[in-house]
């Protein structure tokens, strides 16, 4: 066990380095609390992200179909949709797609060459739908001046998996808050295990006349460096585990999963953790050590 | 203004719900005066001397210290009278990770003084207790004696106004003893008010000039008794009207 001893410029600090008093586990406990924190932050902000993205993206966006194989009969209803479409107060915006782009979207699906004119190629618009229009409502006017029309609204494929993705971020949300309040209570353990080995030594500089704050800092300084080296080490391991993820996630290439990446703001809170792990260890420190000493006359 | 240093008014002591360990303690130790606490084992000197270094609060009574009324002080008042106060503890309480030197300057950088000047007077203060060649001892590899000579250079070495010592000499040989009674002989000629608790009868003979409180189970015993050393006699306090 090596111990260091007051020296000029380390003056008052009594504590000893090294194994003392589970001080060499605190820092490790904290790195794997913060590992966990991190990556379950990093999840939390990345699904929040990504159902976000899709929400915008999909959420307001509808399709209308003509489900009428002879293009005779669907030419009139395809005009009457998009004439109707145009006059719903709840439609910002229609276009409809000319068989070029359909031939396009339909090729990457029934591979290059086999999209032949004879294709019965269905007629497809485009609408983008007003935030709070009734897309059911809408579907029923269509209904009314061509038989045939059917309008999908994206967003309603995508409610239950943003149902999930929401149910997932308050499960990431949880587990923040459980695992910062177990390293609290590690620290608060620590402090309370290292004031009972140093009771005697902390007792003496007490009648010694040292003022509480000054054996507070001892501490205060002994558990924000212990903060700061188990934070940095803990996102360390979770800036590797989160790049590797996502090399391997660039790597299945484009496509929904691509959009499963950590914006700016979720790496912010990651770089900001170790320092508010540090923080949290230092004022558990401050208050434990406060407490024990004001027990004291 | 008073020009006592310790003042006792009355004061009583019991640990929980136990016997009174000390009785109506009325007396007043004057500024730059010496007194030796004599009393036998199990009388109560460590139990008044903790009074004194306001290690304890009495169960009833008044105590002042440097013209400050203790017993109704906040807590927070404390550290500074205690920085006045060298204690040579019975059970010497070494900080077993630190050094001889680092526990000696101990009082120096709580006091916040400059490392250099810490490092003269604690080696100074070493040299002065025999134990220049021990300085990076820590105290599990230090004799008895050796501990209890720390523990005084620690107790005298920031000069304090008031200095305890519960039974100092008790683990040291007669030549360093009497080398240890006379660096406070030295450090009470500066002003230092002195008191020094111990069963030793013979303590008493080896400081001429001393002051004398008896302790007997609890109670200072008539200060006019038998034992009396030097002759200056002790002088209760009066009660007041
Ligand atoms: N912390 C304590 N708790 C309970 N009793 C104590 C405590 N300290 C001392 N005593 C009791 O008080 C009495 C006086 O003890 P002490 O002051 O140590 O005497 P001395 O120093 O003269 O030997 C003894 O009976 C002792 O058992
Ligand atoms: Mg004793």
């Amino acid at each position: 066990m090596r111990l260091s001893f007051i020296r000029a410029g380390q003056r008052n600090d009594f504590l000893p380095t090294g194994q003392g008093a589970g001080g060499g586990l605190v820092p490790w406990v904290i790195a794997i609390m913060t590992f966990l924190t991190a990556l379950a932050l990093a999840g939390g902000i990345a699904l929040a992200s990504a159902a976000g993205g899709v929400a915008t993206d999909l959420g307001r966006t509808a399709t209308v179909q003509i489900l009428q194989a002879n293009p005779e009969r669907a030419a009139p209803q395809l005009r009457a949709v998009v004439e109707a479409l145009r006059h719903e107060p709840g439609v910002a915006a229609v276009r409809q797609l000319s068989p070029a782009e359909m031939r396009r979207l339909l090729e990457p699906w029934l591979g290059a060459g086999n999209v032949t004119a004879d294709l019965p190629i269905p007629a497809v618009v485009d609408v983008r739908l007003r935030p709070g229009a009734d897309a059911v409502a809408i579907d029923r006017r269509l209904h009314s001046v061509a038989a045939d029309a059917r309008l999908d609204e994206h967003g309603r494929w995508l409610s239950p998996l943003l149902g999930l993705v929401q149910l997932l971020q308050w499960v990431a949300a949880a587990v923040v808050l459980l695992v910062t309040g177990a390293m609290v209570a590690v620290v608060a353990l620590g402090v309370r295990s290292a004031l009972v080995v140093y009771q005697p030594t902390i007792e003496l500089l007490h009648l010694m006349g040292t003022e509480d704050a000054a054996i507070a800092r001892v501490f205060q300084h002994r558990y924000l460096g212990y903060g700061l080296a188990g934070g940095l080490a803990g996102v360390a391991c979770a800036f590797g585990v989160l790049i590797g993820i996502g090399l391997l996630v660039g790597r299945m290439g484009g496509g929904a999963i691509g959009t499963l990446g950590l914006p700016w703001h979720g790496w912010a809170a990651l770089a900001v953790l170790p320092l508010a792990v540090a923080l949290l260890a230092m004022v558990a420190a401050r208050v434990s050590v406060g407490r024990a000493l004001r027990a004291q006359l | 203004m008073v020009s006592s240093v310790v003042r006792f008014e009355n004061v009583g002591l019991r640990y929980g719900t136990g016997a009174e360990v000390l009785r109506d303690l009325s007396f007043a130790l004057d500024r730059g005066s010496f007194h030796v606490l004599l009393g036998s084992s199990g009388a109560g000197k460590t139990s008044l001397l903790k009074l004194i270094y306001l290690a304890q609060r009495p169960t009833r009574g008044f105590i002042s210290a440097f013209g400050e009324e203790v017993t109704g002080l906040p807590r927070d008042a404390l550290p500074a009278l205690r920085r006045r106060i060298g204690v040579v503890f019975q059970d010497f309480r070494l900080v077993p990770h630190l050094s001889a030197f680092d526990n000696v300057a101990l009082p120096l950088r709580i006091a916040g003084r400059p490392e250099d000047e810490v490092r003269a007077h604690v080696e100074e203060m070493l040299e002065w207790v025999g134990l220049t060649d021990r300085m990076a001892a820590r105290p599990a590899v230090l004799s008895g004696g050796e501990q209890q000579r720390v523990a005084v250079a620690r107790a005298v070495i920031g000069r304090p106004d008031l200095l305890v010592a519960d039974e100092p000499t008790g683990n040291i040989d007669a030549e360093m003893a009497d080398r240890v009674l006379h660096l406070f002989q030295e450090l009470n000629k500066l002003g230092t008010t002195i008191v020094i608790a111990t069963h030793d009868v013979h303590l008493v003979s080896r400081l001429p000039g001393a002051q004398m409180l008896r302790l007997v189970a609890g109670s200072l015993s008539d200060p006019t008794g038998a034992v009396r050393h030097p002759p200056k006699p002790f002088r209760p306090l009066k009660m007041r009207p």
